[in-house]
């Protein structure tokens, strides 16, 4: 089922949450609603499932205008942080809630509705498990009697709220392999809450990133990461670092020393310069570059993760390698990819020569632990 | 040396313990021994006899009646109340709040003369009441009226906290299933709020069985007819027949011996569904 969200708002008393949104997604797809608290994400996961309405604006299901149902007709799979088990039910019991709650004329017959249910359990794999309570499994089983439970009544769309946010680091990657696994095998269209970045980039073919209510970008999660449309996203997903400089006639310095990088001759003044920390090159002297002060060398994974001081300005950069200085010495580096921002201007103004990029390396992504 | 030092930190941390001891047992265990050897004193005989005399019971029943009647008004009245402040965010729902607390704060002397000010002869609904017949101080529905306003908050009391910590989720959950709000309401809401509505009723009823301030002032104390338990102990002790009022207040007393042992035992066998949130 495709889902379009227009030009909706949403406030709670006089407080804005959502500014006009517009969002279009499509059958079977898995997107992911990513952004820091207070962002928005989670009042706009409960106003396309009918837990909140919107203030102003449409949600339409398969180009249906919804926004005036109630949730009980929209068809909706909700699963929740904390799972919101029936604590005084059965794992089975749990799972056929919502098969019961069907109108008389649609309710499944006893022995029908056991078979349901117990398909459903093999799916998530609590097929032993069903005479137990919730409060006797572990915080990664009870998320998988809720996911069952929400697709017990063939929903139209799956709605997670933060799904994975209550569980410990292991348990959370086997469930979110296991929630692409599902999902290739339901290919319900699923939009999922989360915080967390690797969480969004990993799982979803879409991400959607929101910031105060706005959208700031949607892409893949490649273009996410390689391509952010916003000084925001270029911060919020993957790591940055950022350094304060002045351009003047088109040449970038940084106090007395020109980097050689060139932006338009339209730019002036006051700007950031924003890049990953692994598009950084390290220079042999009298290469030019920028001069900084290595700080300190650590070793993350495979690779190493520098310290840098830029004339009191610090960065960090990815290494493949150790560096052959020991901290405390000088050494020269230069941006291979980054973005210009103009300070409290989202977009950038200028970027790094298409050019210079051909030639370098495919970039490795990294992410944040 | 080093054994005396020990033994004499010992005593000092057994003195508060003495000392609570001591007031419990001068407070509560000592009056409650002597309502039962004063209603006893003359024998078993004496006691029943005193037990079957017609006005004793006929304030039995009177009790167990207004009980009846209050009990399970303010049970509906307490869920009502815990689920709109809870699960709904309405104008007025602090006030709300602090309404539901007044009967505690109120006097139930002051509570019994509301009353009696706004249905009695003299009040601001009296003439109407006079003309229709209807009679409610010095009679029974002013008895239940007291009784209903100052047992008000029990229930309510016990839901609000522990509705407030389970969070709407699980309704919501419910709804999302297709569950009508009525069928949500009774297959997940009051599942997961059942041991607290059982300690709030039986709280609840303890003090409609036992409150006498309130229904003094609107009772009348009419023998046989509006005198409740509380009220006849008093007539009957002021009339120095102490083994019956002591008899008829040994009922009173096995009454809290009995919710106390329930309340025991739900806090002990239920105690973490009445403390937190049982969706989690």
């Amino acid at each position: 089922m495709s889902i379009r969200i227009e030009n909706l708002s949403k406030s709670f008393g006089a407080q804005p949450v959502l500014h006009a949104l517009d969002l279009a997604i499509g059958d079977g797809e898995l997107v992911a609603l990513l952004g820091p608290s207070g962002s928005g994400k989670t009042t706009l996961l409960r106003v396309v499932g009918g837990l909140e309405q919107a203030t102003q604006g449409r949600v339409c299901f398969d180009g249906e205008d919804v926004s005036g149902w109630p949730i009980q007709q929209r068809k909706v799979g909700f699963v929740f942080q904390h799972y919101a088990l029936f604590q005084h039910m059965s794992v089975f019991e749990n799972v056929a809630f919502g098969l019961r709650a069907r109108p008389r004329a649609e309710r499944l017959s006893e022995s029908a509705l056991h078979q349901r249910v117990r398909e459903l359990l093999a799916l998530v794999q609590l097929s032993e498990f069903e005479l137990r309570h919730p409060g006797k499994l572990s915080g990664g089983q009870q998320q998988r009697v809720a996911l069952a439970r929400a697709l017990a009544i063939d929903p139209r769309v799956l709605l997670l709220d933060e799904p994975f946010g209550a569980l410990d680091a292991q348990v959370r990657k086997e469930l979110r392999a296991w929630v692409r696994a599902v999902h290739e095998q339901t290919r319900l269209t699923t939009l999922f809450v989360t915080h967390d970045q690797d969480e969004a980039l990993e799982l979803a073919d879409r991400v959607v990133v929101l910031r105060d209510g706005r959208i700031e970008q949607i892409g893949t999660p490649d273009e996410i990461y390689d391509e952010p449309a916003t000084r925001f996203v270029h911060g919020f997903v993957g790591e940055s670092s950022s350094l304060r400089v002045q351009v003047c006639h088109g040449r970038l310095c940084l106090g007395d020393q020109a980097l050689d990088l060139i932006v338009g001759r339209d730019i002036e003044g006051e700007h950031d310069l924003v890049f990953r920390p692994q598009h950084v090159q390290w220079l042999e002297a009298g290469q030019g570059g920028l001069a900084a002060r290595l700080l300190e060398v650590l070793r993350v994974g495979p690779r190493f993760r520098v310290g840098l001081d830029c004339q009191g300005q610090r960065i960090h950069a990815e290494l493949d390698a150790r560096p052959g200085v020991a901290p405390g010495a000088l050494v020269h580096i230069k941006p291979t990819r980054w973005r210009l921002y103009r300070r409290e201007s989202p977009q950038a103004v200028a970027r790094e020569n298409r050019l210079e990029e051909e030639q370098e390396r495919p970039a490795s992504r990294r992410r944040l632990g | 040396m080093k054994a005396l030092g020990v033994s004499s930190r010992s005593l000092v941390d057994a003195l508060p313990l003495l000392g609570a001891l001591s007031v419990v047992v001068v407070l509560l265990v000592m009056p409650l021994l002597v309502v039962f050897t004063e209603a006893l004193h003359e024998g078993l005989g004496e006691y029943f006899l005193a037990l079957r005399e017609p006005d004793a019971l006929a304030a039995l029943r009177l009790t167990l009646t207004v009980a009846a009647i209050a009990v399970p008004l303010n049970l509906v009245f307490g869920v009502a109340a815990a689920w709109a402040i809870t699960k709904f965010e309405f104008p007025g729902r602090q006030l709300l709040i602090s309404l539901i607390d007044l009967p505690l704060a109120v006097s139930p002397v002051i509570a019994g003369l509301i009353y009696v000010l706004l249905y009695g002869a003299h009040g601001w609904f009296g003439p109407w009441l006079a003309e229709r017949d209807i009679q409610i101080i010095f009679a029974v529905p002013g008895i239940v009226l007291a009784t209903v306003f100052v047992t008000f908050p029990y229930v309510a009391h016990e839901l609000i906290p522990l509705m407030q910590a389970q969070g709407r989720e699980a309704e919501e959950v419910a709804m999302s299933l297709g569950a009508s709000p009525w069928r949500s309401f009774f297959t997940v809401t009051l599942p997961n709020i059942r041991f607290a509505l059982l300690y709030g009723v039986l709280l609840c009823n303890a003090r409609a069985m036992g409150e006498f301030g309130a229904v003094s002032v609107v009772s009348g104390h009419i023998r046989g007819e509006t005198n409740t338990l509380p009220l006849h102990v008093e007539i009957l002790y002021n009339e120095y027949n102490f083994v019956a009022a002591f008899a008829v207040a040994s009922l009173l007393a096995l009454l809290a011996l009995i919710t106390l042992a329930l309340k025991s035992w739900l806090e002990w066998r239920h105690g973490d569904a009445l403390a937190s949130g049982s969706v989690r």
